[in-house]
């Protein structure tokens, strides 16, 4: 009985410690996203840990013959205080420059806040369409606020300690359309 | 036994309580974390990083699957070559060579020899501590494909991802740099090798001149794990083809308009195409043999 007590307490102190430690897994955050038909999961799409106040890029290489929608997804811990570039590495070009959220938060305004799309009759994550003319690089920066700059900029007390959680870049593809007569 | 439910109570408790606390949603999304301790090496790993991606064999091969590119076994790596991979670096690689190999024969619907390299894949992963990928569910999917209530790709594609995002989630970013850098270099000869000859400006050419920008990306993402004698001994057999790569020169285009139906797509890529002369072609196709014959042999 002795043993078993003895096990039963390990297992107290070892399964919590197991539970939390897996608590940050954003690769198996992927597993949440469901491609939107006609759109297939792209494999270039990353979930990365990240911290408040650090900056994050993205390099992906987009294949002429494709049509690319990327959405983006993040913990509630950054309050959507993230700001998202995305450049076209070929041209230089910056093709997308949008904060997490805006107070309107209608398509297109914000890359992380959902809207209500009258069209489709429900609310729909924002998502930014990509047409590579020929095969090129996009680099993705994202930016997450430090806690301070959250702070101040949405009067939202964030405790200081969640400052780390998951941004998850999601790709999905889809053959191009051929245009033509 | 009075005494085990004594100890069982509290238990039962406390799980109930943290299953409360880990179902809580007060965010506004699912990805919600709560974490309050933050140790030096965690901050120093997650700090401003930069991601290279590099695209599945998958990925790859589904440019050609829809056209006229025939199905060739013979320039696969044969299953039997598995015994002569001993040492952990030849594993990885080779397992990236093999998922190639699995994601080429059932983007060709090739029914045994998806059973064949998918098996290997599996001893493999068991040899590189990877086989907790494998769950009940995806061997059951496995098992019924012949049923076609999967297709092959679907699930040799889910594989694929299911071993990356395990790789991730475990902080095994060589083992993944190999397995990515075996997949990469097995997509790419096999292409080669299904071009019989050179044809400017054809699909199959154009694909092997574009992999310019994610040769860029590969050493990149090798290059950061390269304090791994490993990774350095894959650098050091990349360079001659990344010297053939970076010798792809880059034309400027008009950007042509945008003629998409549309108007919400982002045009990217208007400005710019990258060319491969046939002497190129004829260079890389020789090189790409070269590297990937030295890591399936294991010489």
């Amino acid at each position: 009985m002795k043993i078993l007590k003895f096990k039963i307490i390990l297992l107290l102190l070892f399964i919590p410690v197991t539970i939390f430690a897996q608590s940050l897994d954003c690769p198996s955050r992927l597993k949440m996203r469901r491609p939107t038909p006609p759109f297939n999961f792209n494999d270039l799409s990353k979930s990365a840990q990240c911290l408040t106040g650090k900056k994050y890029e993205f390099v992906l290489p987009l294949t002429k013959g494709k049509d690319y929608r990327i959405s983006f997804y993040a913990s509630p811990v950054f309050n959507n205080e993230i700001k998202f570039r995305i450049v076209d590495v070929n041209s230089g070009d910056k093709v997308l420059d949008l904060p997490g959220e805006t107070e309107a938060s209608n398509k297109g305004e914000c890359a992380l806040r959902a809207y209500y799309d009258n069209k489709l009759g429900k609310l729909v994550h924002p998502h930014f369409d990509f047409y590579p003319a020929n095969s090129t690089q996009i680099k993705i920066i994202i930016e997450v606020a430090s806690i301070e700059q959250a702070e101040s900029n949405s009067n939202l007390n964030v405790p200081e300690t969640r400052n780390k959680g998951c941004i998850t870049v999601f790709v999905q593809d889809r053959k191009a359309e051929d245009i033509g007569f | 036994m009075d005494s085990l439910f004594k100890i069982i109570k509290p238990l039962v408790f406390i799980f109930f309580m943290m299953g409360i606390v880990s179902c809580d949603n007060s965010g506004n999304n699912s990805d919600d974390i709560f974490d309050d301790n933050l140790d030096e090496g965690f901050i120093k790993e997650v700090e401003s990083q930069t991601y290279y991606l590099i695209p599945s064999p998958e990925g790859l091969f589904s440019f050609i699957k829809d056209g006229d590119l025939k199905y060739l076994k013979d320039i696969l790596n044969p299953t039997e070559n598995i015994d002569k991979y001993i040492d952990t670096r030849s594993k990885e690689l080779n397992f990236g060579i093999y998922s190639a190999d699995l994601a080429y024969v059932s983007s060709f619907n090739k029914y045994q020899e998806s059973v064949d390299y998918l098996s290997t894949v599996r001893t493999l992963s068991d040899e590189i501590g990877i086989s907790a990928v494998f769950d009940e569910n995806l061997i059951g999917r496995i098992d019924n494909i012949i049923d076609d209530q999967d297709s092959l790709l679907k699930v040799t594609s889910d594989s694929y991802f299911s071993i990356v995002r395990y790789l991730e989630s475990s902080n095994r970013k060589k083992s993944l740099a190999l397995i990515v850098t075996g997949g990469w270099i097995e997509s790419i000869y096999v292409v080669t090798n299904l071009i019989d000859a050179y044809k400017p400006g054809s699909d199959a050419v154009q694909l092997l001149a574009d992999q310019k920008l994610v040769v860029s990306n590969l050493m990149s993402y090798l290059d950061q794990n390269k304090s791994d004698d490993n990774i350095q001994r894959t650098i050091n057999d990349l360079k001659n083809l990344q010297k053939i790569y970076e010798s792809f020169e880059i034309e400027k285009i008009e950007p042509e308009e945008n003629n998409t139906s549309d108007s919400d797509k982002i045009v990217v890529g208007g400005s710019a195409k990258i060319i491969m002369t046939e002497e190129q072609f004829i260079a890389l196709k020789k090189e790409i043999a070269v590297i990937r014959n030295k890591i399936t042999k294991n010489s």
